[in-house]
């Protein structure tokens, strides 16, 4: 039972943000923690536990959100259901996407995966069903008033989904498979596992979590474009965001958006185009000297022995 | 015969594209690393072209050896400091690194420059040299010639000096070099450096044809990809052979379809090499 | 009973060269098998092919009446067949019980029930102690019974033993072999090895395979394949098969 305080509190305290918290720019912040915490722990799944390093899922992003716009102007469809839609959608270019790229290792891999997602980008930017450059607008979720707090609302149990996810995935049978495909899929074989199976699975939780995060954060934000959900920079940024915190760790994903989303609002106060060398110089940081991220600082040695030091002196 | 002048213009920004993705060649022959801010560093050449040109007065076609040379420099310190740290590790770790120093350098040009799209322009890249019914925009022309002579020196400095010698042997066989006395970790350096040194240098080629600003690199990056897969990874002549491919193929597509899906089939071309045949045109083993 | 494993006319080709040629032989339960050899002989293809590494070109490979040429690793492990790498390779980001818990999955689902299965195993091997360590920090000896441990997780019924004593000092090897001595103690029907060291050999197999550049050179009781003037040319060269006379 101590096990879940963790979680519990943290759930408690964001079920209940809205009552506290007044500030709309404040909230929206919270909301960006939310999503940016759902994308990270979606791309963990498929980065983190099994190691293949997707540059690409950006696209699953870009799928959730362009299908809310898409639908709702070419179908009048609510944005609810444009969301299933989405899901759907991203979860078959998935399995398209994963087929096709699974098969190439290392850089091979990375560079295909960010190839798939760039077409995707470049199909958006020149078909004339999805606007162009102009982009689209997407339907809010909920009438107004306090729409965006209902959305806010609609987040949270996609995070809590997220959340159940990366806790099962961990400890069980599929989360220990995966971490064999990553470390080594010749031995992952030798033990009766099919990676490509498993890394089809993976990807296809992976893409159904970041196609509803895509969509409900056009939901709020409404004008949605190539060059803001469909961008190599967000997929990079969702693999900061696991690194940061902890790859192949339930909470890393969670640290790793509310350090990094907090510290791009405080940067932004003081450099206002700052923010693109901020996330490469703390990728760079956190590769060299963190590759564990934050959560495993307790492991790092001159912790411990400052920890010791402060217990003993 | 427009489609002619199509395949001309296509050939020579293949010279130039050559000159990008043999850098990228290098750097992956010799240190199985894949350099994902090479683009970036052709920016930085690009910006540093510009600069010298708007307050110099330097010709970027002068200055080309100039901005090659910094841009060594600077790929030898990046190797020193940073890249170094890497070797030996996951693909994973170095491919994060690489994509993370690539944002620095081009957040650090937005910071600087701002994102404002910036030209030169020379009094050669307006004129057009005739040679029957087809068109030669001469900036094209110096450009093309000056990469093109850039990758013979290059290709005879492998093959003939002795750096050149222990390069290739690196490249060939990473575990044996040091028994024949070769230095790796500064071949390593040097070979990233070179790299870094022909992006920055293509860069400078292709500021009077063209804009700089801080995302211009992105494209080129990934062409450079293309590039390499299609030759081979590793072959540097397999790179110089792509990069006039792909300038050929990019050129047909704007002819006959548009100038805004040539990116679509540099992707497209590039998913299809890796799945059908990775190891390329003149590459030795598939990845 | 028809044996276990039967290998007949197995033909492996990688380019112009024969890697096993025309090689046919059997495993019976309870038989301890070794497959020795020069080294380039095509002993460690052999394990390959069967495991499903490797497919072979010609030739069928029945164990239990079901023929393995084209099956992937995966699929011959799920049938039963466990196998280890002459280079030990534990997941290090992982601990020992959880390395072993990675083969005890395959047949037990749930975390419990994986767990408690990995360290029957572990017990058997005397790692358990050592369970809740990571497996970066196990020396060699204790890494090649991990490697043993975790194929025996998964429920093996044939276990291929890839050169698991190489590296080992006399002490550390004699350890191993009483413990694989009492295999079949854990389910395992048949063992079949590949093993350099003839001391091993000569205590563990109830049967030996020699095999020299890719063919099958002899079989049958360690004693009588030992003494063989075929197989000591094999290894030695002509001029010692003759009894040692001088030439």
């Amino acid at each position: 039972m101590r096990r879940w305080l963790p979680a519990l509190v943290f759930f408690a305290l964001l079920v209940s943000l809205p009552l506290w918290l007044k500030d709309a720019y404040l909230q929206q912040i919270v909301f960006r923690v939310v999503i940016f915490a759902v994308l990270g722990i979606a791309w963990n799944l498929v980065g983190g536990y099994a190691g293949q390093l997707s540059l690409g899922h950006v696209a699953y992003f870009g799928i959730g959100a362009y299908s809310v716009a898409l639908f709702h102007e070419h179908f009048e469809l609510n944005p609810w259901l444009g969301t299933v839609l989405g899901v759907v959608l991203a979860c078959l270019a998935a399995l398209l996407i994963g087929s096709l790229t699974f098969r190439l290792r290392g850089p091979y891999f990375a560079l295909s995966t960010i190839a798939a997602a760039e077409i995707l980008r470049l199909l958006a930017l020149n078909l004339s069903f999805t606007h162009g450059a102009i982009g689209m607008i997407a339907p809010a979720f909920f009438a107004e008033p306090n729409g965006d707090t209902k959305t806010y609302y609609a987040a949270l149990p996609l995070l809590l989904l997220a959340f159940a996810v990366a806790t099962y995935t961990h400890r069980s049978r599929f989360g220990y498979y995966l971490r064999a495909i990553r470390e080594n899929e010749d031995t992952a074989m030798a033990v009766g596992v099919n990676p490509a199976v498993e890394k089809l699975k993976a990807l296809l939780l992976s893409a159904a979590l970041v196609a509803a995060a895509g969509a409900l954060y056009a939901g709020v934000f409404q004008f949605i474009g190539p060059d803001s959900v469909l961008t190599v920079d967000l997929s990079v940024q969702m693999a900061l965001i696991a690194m940061l915190g902890g790859v192949a760790t339930v909470w890393g994903p969670i640290i790793g958006a509310v350090v990094l989303t907090v510290a791009a609002e405080g940067l932004k106060a003081y450099l206002e185009r700052a923010h693109l060398f901020f996330y490469g110089l703390l990728l760079v940081l956190v590769v060299l000297f963190l590759p564990g991220g934050l959560v495993s600082i307790t492991k790092l040695r001159w912790f411990r022995r400052s920890a010791a030091r402060a217990q003993a002196g | 015969m427009a489609a002619l002048q199509a395949i001309l213009n296509g050939l020579l920004v293949g010279g130039i594209y050559a000159l990008i993705a043999m850098g990228m060649a290098l750097v992956f022959g010799v240190m199985r690393l894949v350099n994902f801010a090479h683009g970036a560093f052709l920016m930085v050449g690009m910006y540093l072209a510009y600069f010298g040109y708007t307050l110099f007065k330097l010709n970027p076609y002068w200055g080309f050896g100039l901005v090659g040379a910094a841009l060594f420099l600077l790929g030898m310190g990046v190797y020193w400091l940073l890249v170094r740290r890497v070797m030996g590790q996951s693909d994973f770790l170095q491919i994060l690194l690489t994509e993370g120093i690539a944002l620095c350098l081009i957040g650090g040009a937005q910071l600087l420059f701002t994102g404002d799209y910036r030209s030169i322009s020379l009094p050669l890249a307006d004129k057009t040299a005739n040679l029957g019914p087809l068109n030669f925009n001469v900036a094209y022309v110096v450009s093309f010639v000056i990469a093109l002579l850039a990758v013979t020196s290059m290709y005879l400095f492998m093959k003939y000096t002795e750096m050149g010698r222990a390069i290739r042997g690196v490249a060939q066989n990473r575990l044996v070099a040091p028994l024949m006395g070769i230095r790796v970790q500064w071949i390593s350096g040097v070979s990233f450096a070179f790299g870094v040194a022909c992006a920055g240098a293509a860069g400078a080629l292709l500021l009077p044809i063209f804009y700089v600003n801080p995302t211009i690199g992105g494209p080129y990056n990934l062409k450079s990809f293309v590039i390499v897969v299609l030759g081979g990874m590793g072959s540097v002549e397999g790179a110089a052979l792509g990069g006039l491919i792909l300038g050929v193929t990019e050129g047909l597509t704007a002819y006959y379809w548009s100038d805004s899906y040539t990116q679509v089939v540099d992707f497209v071309l590039f998913l299809a090499v890796l799945l059908l045949r990775p190891q390329g045109l003149l590459g030795k083993k598939a990845p | 009973m028809a044996p276990l494993l039967q290998l007949k006319h197995v033909v492996k080709r990688f380019g112009g060269l024969v890697a096993t040629h025309d090689v046919s032989f059997d495993v019976e339960e309870n038989e301890t098998v070794f497959i020795i050899g020069p080294n380039g002989a095509g002993k460690t293809t052999l394990f390959n092919l069967i495991s499903g590494y490797l497919t072979a070109d010609s030739g069928e490979i029945l164990y239990r009446g079901q023929n393995l040429v084209g099956m992937k690793p995966y699929q011959t492990t799920r049938l039963g067949i466990g196998r280890t790498f002459q280079i030990v390779k534990p997941l290090p980001s992982l601990t020992v019980r959880e390395n072993v818990m990675l083969g005890s999955f395959l047949h037990h689902h749930s975390w419990p029930e994986a767990s408690r299965k990995a360290d029957e195993v572990l017990d058997f091997f005397g790692l358990a102690r050592r369970a809740d360590q990571l497996a970066s920090g196990l020396p060699l000896a204790q890494r090649k019974l991990l490697e043993v441990a975790r194929a025996l997780a998964t429920g093996a019924k044939l276990l291929l033993l890839d050169e698991v004593m190489a590296g080992l000092n006399p002490t550390e090897s004699a350890e191993v072999v009483a413990l694989l001595k009492r295999l079949t103690g854990f389910g395992v029907s048949a063992v079949a090895g590949v093993e350099h060291i003839m001391r091993v050999v000569m205590a563990l197999a109830t049967r030996v395979v020699v095999m020299d550049q890719g063919a099958k050179l002899a079989e049958g009781p360690p004693q009588t394949v030992v003494h063989d003037p075929r197989v000591v040319e094999a290894y030695l060269g002509s001029k010692y098969s003759q009894g040692g006379a001088q030439r």
